[in-house]
């Protein structure tokens, strides 16, 4: 697949974000709190943090799908989302998923590759009620793919996986980040066999980077 | 756009199937009483048309010698009348119909039997309006009631003579219990002729005269303007019955007017909230779709689309049924005749209309749809 963007670009920024939610008896929850991001291309991020500590806006506010009440986002890269709950279209076969990706005519050798690089090839014919929770999984990590996103947003895209799927999807996260891309993971725990280049952690709205890895 | 629409809408429709059939079974029940009750409505018309011709119509025009307490007695005029007044009678604004006749009694054999010409239906001031009479006679041809049939032991297709000239008859018709069952029916020329009266009636017969719904005396006011136009004639009024069954076809007429349009709002509810339901099941789906970039236009699409294909579906289903069921329903119902063919004109228009209706039915549901946040699906548990 095409490398979509230059390496050591920023290709996002996010300045100063603030969101907060209506809170059920009357006020607002601030999910997230005057939040600085720059994600650049090639980077694989996790953002690490317990349930209700932001992660989940963060990632809306990075993909456009929600704006910040104050502060800013910067950039418009292609997004790809993998959803935590998946949303396979279940009237759609595997491989029709995954063209459902493709937001333009055309790119059908890429929808049979990524099929291939996710082994979904000999379930391509099949319903997401006929799929295992891995070749779910597999399904929509092969969908976010087929929009050649510069960036890719993962919320908890190994969460009841079983060591060898959790490695395929894995790897294909890295291979969009060989090529150029960028990825981040959302989770509460840890994810065996990813390697991060960078750390952050989410504490009720406020983010932090814990380190880089090279 | 990758998938084309037809694809979504197909697939989820088959497999969501059962609510797909609800909503298409909807629309083909609508349309198939819209189209029944066109048909029904067409039908009655010309059953209440055949019942206002066989129980001796509305007004009957006599030669002014006619002795009408004679008349009353045996229905056979006296004395005739020239056949240009009825071209005189057009000019009116009594009846919309007028039929001239020569009738009087003739021996066939031992038999007697009601010999009755009839010319070619007229129409107030030239108007142009369905004939009555149903099919007409050809010239050397006679039509026998029943009764005059078993009389003159006649056969269809075979001859008949009368007064020593032979005509063919066509047809002997099935028994109605009236004084339609004596009567042996012939061109008004053959009859003239038959009975020496070149150019003479002795009968007209003045169908659906409209002088009665506000006129305190209406054979009063019927005589009035008939008078100055055949000066003398015996006006003889016979419609009681036949207003009665005009007054029920006409409300007949305004219940259907009335009923079909709500019965078309109560479909296009109906379908509204099958779609409203349908957009609230597939929430995420439409999330996943505007998640991915695509349009909310095409979002909408695939809402008003399907909405579009159960319409022309349920169109197509409900033109059938009407077709298929329609002649037997109505015949059970009106109980003479074979109902009038469905107007194509008005079928092909259901069916034009109908997806277009379905897909407006659908404009909220589908503008719901493209206003579906995405940012929800991350927010699902």
């Amino acid at each position: 697949m095409n490398t979509p963007t230059p390496q050591n670009t920023s290709i996002l920024e996010l300045r100063k974000a603030t969101m907060s939610w209506p809170r059920p008896g009357g006020g607002r929850i601030t999910a997230v709190h005057s939040l600085d991001l720059a994600v650049q291309a090639a980077d694989l991020g996790v953002i690490r943090g317990p349930s209700g500590s932001g992660k989940t806006t963060l990632l809306l506010l990075a993909g456009g799908l929600l704006q910040p009440h104050t502060g800013s986002r910067i950039g418009t890269p292609r997004v790809g989302f993998i959803f935590q709950t998946l949303e396979l279209l279940p009237y759609l076969d595997v491989r029709q998923n995954v063209r459902l990706g493709l937001t333009e005519k055309g790119g059908e050798d890429d929808v049979e590759q990524l099929l291939e690089e996710l082994g979904l090839t000999e379930r391509a014919d099949h319903r997401p009620h006929q799929l295992s929770t891995g070749e779910c999984q597999r399904t929509a990590t092969a969908r976010a793919l087929a929009s050649r996103p510069a960036l890719l947003l993962a919320d908890e895209p190994t969460g009841n996986l079983d060591p060898e799927n959790a490695l395929i999807v894995l790897r294909a996260l890295d291979g969009l980040v060989q090529r150029g891309g960028a990825v981040l993971v959302a989770t509460h725990g840890s994810i065996e066999g990813l390697n991060p280049t960078r750390q952050f952690t989410m504490d009720s709205g406020s983010l932090s980077e814990s380190g880089n890895t090279p | 756009m990758s998938i084309s629409l037809t694809t979504l809408v197909g697939r989820e429709m088959s497999l969501r199937w059962i609510t797909a059939l609800h909503a298409v079974f909807i629309v083909a029940a609508a349309v198939a009483m819209v189209l029944l009750a066109e048909q029904f409505a067409a039908a009655s018309e010309n059953a209440t048309r055949r019942i206002q011709r066989d129980i001796g119509l509305n007004i009957v025009i006599l030669p002014p010698q006619t002795d009408l307490d004679a008349w009353w007695i045996d229905r056979l005029p006296t004395g005739s009348m020239p056949e240009a007044w009825i071209e005189r009678l057009e000019d009116q604004d009594v009846a919309n119909r007028l039929v001239p006749m020569l009738v009087a009694r003739v021996a066939v054999g031992d038999a007697e039997i009601i010999l009755t010409g009839i010319g070619s239906e007229r129409f107030k001031r030239g108007n142009a309006m369905k004939p009555v009479f149903g099919r007409s006679i050809e010239p050397g041809n006679v039509v026998l009631g029943a009764l005059a049939g078993k009389v003159t032991g006649a056969r269809e297709g075979e001859p008949l003579v009368i007064k020593s000239r032979s005509f063919t008859v066509e047809r002997i018709l099935e028994p109605t219990g009236s004084e339609e069952d004596v009567r042996c029916w012939m061109t008004l020329p053959d009859a003239q002729s038959l009975l020496q009266l070149e150019g003479r009636l002795n009968e007209i017969r003045a169908i659906e005269c409209h002088c009665s719904e506000d006129v305190q005396d209406p054979l009063e006011a019927i005589r009035t303007e008939l008078e100055p136009i055949v000066p003398g004639a015996g006006i003889v009024r016979m419609n009681a019955l036949a207003d009665a069954r005009r007054a029920q076809r006409q409300m007949a007429e305004r219940f259907i007017e009335y009923a079909i349009p709500p019965l078309l709002a109560l479909a296009g509810v109906i379908i509204a909230a099958l779609a409203f339901m349908n957009v609230r099941e597939r929430r995420n789906e439409m999330g996943v779709l505007l998640a991915h970039g695509y349009r909310r236009s095409t979002v909408a699409s695939v809402v008003l689309s399907r909405s579009f294909m159960i319409g022309l579906v349920g169109a197509v289903i409900g033109w059938v049924f009407a077709v298929v069921i329609g002649d037997s329903v109505i015949t059970s119902i009106i109980g003479s005749g074979k109902p009038p063919r469905l107007d194509s004109t008005l079928l092909l228009a259901t069916i034009f209309s109908t997806p277009i209706l379905c897909a407006l039915a659908a404009l909220y549901p589908a503008i719901m749809a493209a206003m579906v946040d995405p940012a929800r699906l991350m927010r699902l548990p």
